[in-house]
């Protein structure tokens, strides 16, 4: 009986854990001082006293004897667990090191399970996805836009549609008398009812007046450092240097990372026809995307009203003739957003990137499986004796193969515990290399990370548990005890696991080091221009170049400045000349008529442009492409473009006119001078870094131009995708590299470890007979060699097959991989696997055979 | 020189069941020691000292009758037995020799 003022819940742990013969004498003497405790000091503090008293208590010497064994299990059951945990307590070292293996591959596969989560929840967020649709417009023979006319939704709502606009901008947000780059999405207010955004405090957010704005809760800490800021204002400046403020009305969750809507604010859609001056009704204006909402309509019919409309909007936009417009479900319309011309959305991952992913975690899975097996197997083989005795008494095959199976459902299910701990380090590593977060931990439900586990265990368990168990359950006690069992290194089952988990190993090695090589071909790769001492300011206006270069020609770290019209790198357009009456395609830049040289190009004959526009207005610089396209000498000749007529004054070396990603190679490529009007950029020749002049020229700029957003950036951003992509590409295949490795190295060392103590008497009488060391290593090694020798060819041919295509279709240039690349990862794989199991093998073929031999 | 086995939480306690006599039960030995030592002794520590004491055969312990104001639980009493006292006696006597060998100069 517990006194009614005793803790209750402190009261029930105790009892729960202390031993029973404790428990009278313990409680008793507890409950007096407790008594004494509530006369003298008050219930709160004896009530404390107690609580601190139970805590103290939970020492092993008043605890429970308990065994970890669930007594749930049943006797027969227990049995079976017992005979597990004994076995694994005979070989720790080897099946710690197994389950530490095949943790890891778990923590990876994990990795590629939540790829395929990503692009499979993709827009499920929203609970009425099914129903809701976006607008797009097929084209003959050009890709299908994405966009939509600003128009149609107020059209597709007079005929009782439920149809929305989303539009998303880049504006600046004034905080005192800075400016920060933002943007913000512009929406009617029934977009909000389809897609639903969620408040910090639970609530449905709904677009109500035109002066009010949503923010995100990043942006809130960001602008405000405050969590909460509701009815705060916000300035925010649009493009012509409007201002207005708005008021906060509430702060949002940010959505998962898989859905198509990111903004760090929205507000209402009147705002962007307001302050970028574009009617409601225009069918030449496009917005990001038009949505419908499917209530109690068939896309069918709404399909068949829109494209009543295609002879409004192509009468509006002969540029853009439009043959259908259609609807798709937001939760197909992701896996073509990339294909879609106009609006931003965010898409699925691409599909090849899923399917790499989830290959290669599930290449590492049942690499791990086989080690699993090979350990298993080899281990089992000193428990033949153990099977016998069980046959001899009376066990039947199928209480052996449950007994394994049981051991290895044991194992897996440490190993699945093990990679939970091993994911929660490794996932944030792993999402701060990737731009995109891909894996959120706490968007997945937990039902989901139970099933998955429990498939794991059941998957793994029978996979990596069924052949050992079958195999060694098969032989007749008969044998095993006459000692006619051999049980010898050469199961065939054994050797081909062995070879594939090592031509997997070559195969990551390798492209490990092709990787490497190529991020380094590429940081080195000349573009034809000079990347790290240029600076590219966009303007607003093309008369802000004379005062920045005025103000900009003091600083002693700028040694140039040229306005221009395109930069290389990062914008150009696609044209056509004629020569001689043929034409030719070409990529056309409009520069200024000193950019050239700011830029580094090199001059191959003849020269840059003249100094001034009206000298150099019919002159035009060819790349050294073009004119060998063409087929002849052209300095001096006259070219046609666009109804004019140019002079070649110079060929210039080719030149890179985009980041060598894709199928951006270099191009037959015209420059033309651009009249100082038309000058969009301002670009620095400088000095020194680039990063820190930059941040002086921001604040030189915003002397000259207060009220507009500095958007200046380095040339050297053109590498930025490429780096991007290259860090992530090393760090995958690092990652994959050591995982294969070191499991193959463990199961290597294991196997190798079994075969010594096996064969140790063998070694003993070899030598006593004369054998040398060297012999007795050629022994040990002898399956190895053989191993490595088959599985070094499937798993270079690989690497190089891969690693081409894959670089063909996302680089421009990339590495030759050559004799090299394949070679140098393959010694190194040598070596590593020489230092693994060199030691033992070594340590083996010195030791005493008397030593070997004295037992028994 | 003997090896005692005995801490000095251990001679404590046992010092206090000495001293309670017939009365010497945990909550009392608790309180006995808390008074003395001038600080809290938790019932845990206690309940280790005294585990460890028995394991050594130290002490003996009995069960009382059947107690109104324990919620009816029996009280353990606790004694010494003749093997802790002559544990009891060589720790002391091995500290009176110590202290006999002290220099006087240290204590004035």
């Amino acid at each position: 009986m517990r006194h009614p003022d005793i803790p209750k819940w402190s009261y029930k742990l105790f009892k729960g854990f202390c031993h029973k013969d404790f428990f009278e004498e313990l409680q008793g003497d507890l409950e007096e001082n407790f008594l004494f405790d509530l006369e003298e000091k008050g219930k709160k503090e004896a009530r404390r006293i107690y609580r601190l008293e139970i805590i103290k208590l939970i020492r092993p010497s008043a605890m429970k004897k308990t065994s970890f064994i669930p007594r749930s299990l049943g006797q027969l059951a227990r049995n079976y667990v017992l005979t597990s945990v004994r076995a694994i307590k005979h070989n720790p070292g080897y099946i710690l090191s197994n389950i530490f293996g095949l943790a890891l591959a778990l923590s990876i596969s994990t990795i590629g399970y939540f790829y395929y989560h990503f692009n499979d929840t993709f827009n499920k967020h929203y609970d009425r996805a099914e129903f809701l649709f976006k607008i797009h417009g097929e084209r003959t023979g050009e890709a299908t836009l994405g966009s939509s006319p600003i128009a149609m939704a107020p059209s597709l709502n007079a005929a009782g549609i439920d149809a929305m606009r989303y539009h998303k901008e880049t504006i600046a947000v004034r905080l005192g008398n800075r400016l920060f780059q933002e943007s913000a999405a512009f929406a009617d207010p029934a977009y909000l009812e389809s897609f639903e955004l969620e408040s910090v405090s639970g609530q449905k957010i709904k677009i109500q007046s035109t002066n009010e704005i949503f923010i995100s809760q990043d942006m809130a800490t960001k602008l405000f450092g405050d969590v909460y800021p509701l009815g705060e204002l916000v300035v925010i400046v649009f493009p012509n240097e409007k201002e207005q403020s708005f008021v906060i009305k509430d702060v949002f969750k940010d959505p998962p990372q898989n859905v198509s809507f990111h903004f760090p604010m929205i507000t209402s859609f009147d705002n962007y026809t307001q302050f970028y001056e574009v009617e409601q009704n225009n069918w030449a204006t496009y917005v990001d995307g038009t949505f419908v909402n499917l209530k109690d309509m068939n896309p069918g019919q709404v399909e068949a009203h829109m494209n009543t409309l295609i002879e409004a909007h192509n009468r509006s936009n002969p540029e853009r003739l439009v043959s259908k417009f259609r609807l798709d479900n937001v939760l197909i319309w992701p896996t073509i957003e990339n294909e879609l011309v106009g609006g931003s959305f965010w898409n699925t991952l691409h599909p090849a990137s899923v399917i790499g992913t989830v290959s290669t975690s599930l290449a590492i899975l049942l690499l791990a499986c086989f080690n699993f097996i090979n350990t298993s197997i080899a281990l089992s083989g000193k428990r033949l004796k153990e099977i016998a005795v069980r046959k001899v008494m009376g066990g039947s095959r199928k209480s052996t193969i449950t007994q394994f199976m049981i051991e290895n459902s044991l194992m897996v299910f440490v190993s699945v515990i093990l990679s939970f701990g091993i994911s929660y380090f490794l996932i944030p590593a792993y999402n701060s290399l990737m731009t995109q977060e891909i894996i959120q931990l706490d968007e997945v439900p937990l039902k989901t990370i139970i099933y998955f586990s429990i498939i794991l265990i059941v998957f793994v368990a029978l996979l990596s548990g069924a052949y050992p168990s079958f195999y060694i359950s098969r032989f007749s006690s008969l044998e095993i005890f006459r000692d006619k069992l051999v049980l010898s290194g050469k199961n065939r089952l054994m050797i081909v696991l062995l070879t594939f988990q090592f031509a997997l190993c070559f195969y990551n090695f390798a492209s490990l080091y092709i990787n490497v090589e190529n991020s380094y071909y590429q940081e080195n790769l000349d573009r034809g221009y000079d990347l790290s001492k240029v600076i590219n300011i966009p303007l607003y206006n093309s008369a802000q170049i004379s005062e920045l270069e005025n103000r900009l020609n003091q600083h002693p770290e700028i040694v140039n400045v040229s306005g221009t019209s395109n930069t290389i790198g990062f914008n150009f357009k696609n044209s056509s000349i004629t020569f001689e009456g043929i034409e030719h395609e070409v990529a056309d830049l409009s520069v200024g008529t000193s950019y050239l040289q700011l830029m580094g190009i090199r001059l191959v004959r003849g020269s840059f442009f003249s100094n001034q526009y009206e000298s150099a207005s019919d002159q035009i610089v060819i790349n050294e492409m073009l004119e060998s396209q063409i087929g002849q000498d052209l300095l001096n000749k006259r070219i046609r473009y666009k109804d004019q007529l140019f002079t070649v004054v110079g060929i210039v070396e080719d030149f890179n006119l985009r980041p060598v990603m894709f199928d951006n190679r270099i191009k037959p490529t015209i420059l033309r001078a651009s009249p100082e009007n038309a000058y969009r950029y301002a670009s620095l020749q400088i000095q020194g870094k680039a990063k820190q002049v930059n941040s002086a020229v921001e604040l030189i700029w915003y002397e000259l131009f207060p009220q507009q957003l500095y958007k200046g950036f380095l040339q050297e951003d053109v590498m930025e995708s490429i780096r991007e992509t290259n860090t992530i590409m090393i760090y995958i295949n690092l990652f994959s590299a050591v995982v294969t490795i070191l499991i193959s190295a463990l199961g290597l060392y294991t196997l190798i470890a079994l075969k010594v103590q096996r064969r140790s008497k063998e070694f003993g009488i070899r030598k006593v007979l004369g054998a040398s060391k060297k012999v007795i290593v050629s022994l040990l090694g002898k399956d190895l060699y053989w191993i490595l020798g088959v599985a070094i060819i499937p798993g270079l041919a690989s690497a190089y097959l891969v690693n081409d295509t894959v670089f063909d279709i996302i680089y421009a240039y990339h590495v030759k991989i050559g004799f090299n690349h394949l070679l140098l990862p393959s010694i190194g794989l040598f070596v590593i696997v020489v230092i693994t199991i060199g030691y033992k093998v070594m340590h083996t073929s010195k030791l005493n055979p008397v030593e070997q031999l004295r037992t028994e | 020189m003997k090896e005692t086995g005995l801490g000095e939480f251990q001679e404590i306690v046992l010092l206090t069941i000495l001293i309670l006599e017939e009365k010497a039960y945990g909550a009392k030995i608790q309180n006995e020691m808390s008074q003395r030592l001038g600080r809290t002794i938790s019932r845990g520590a206690l309940h280790a000292a005294l585990t460890r004491l028995s394991e050594k055969n130290f002490i003996e312990s009995a069960y009382g009758g059947a107690t109104a104001e324990r919620g009816g639980r029996r009280k353990r009493f606790y004694s010494v037995t003749n093997l802790g006292k002559s544990a009891l006696n060589d720790a002391k006597t091995i500290r009176d020799e110590m202290w006999t060998l002290v220099p006087k100069v240290h204590f004035q």
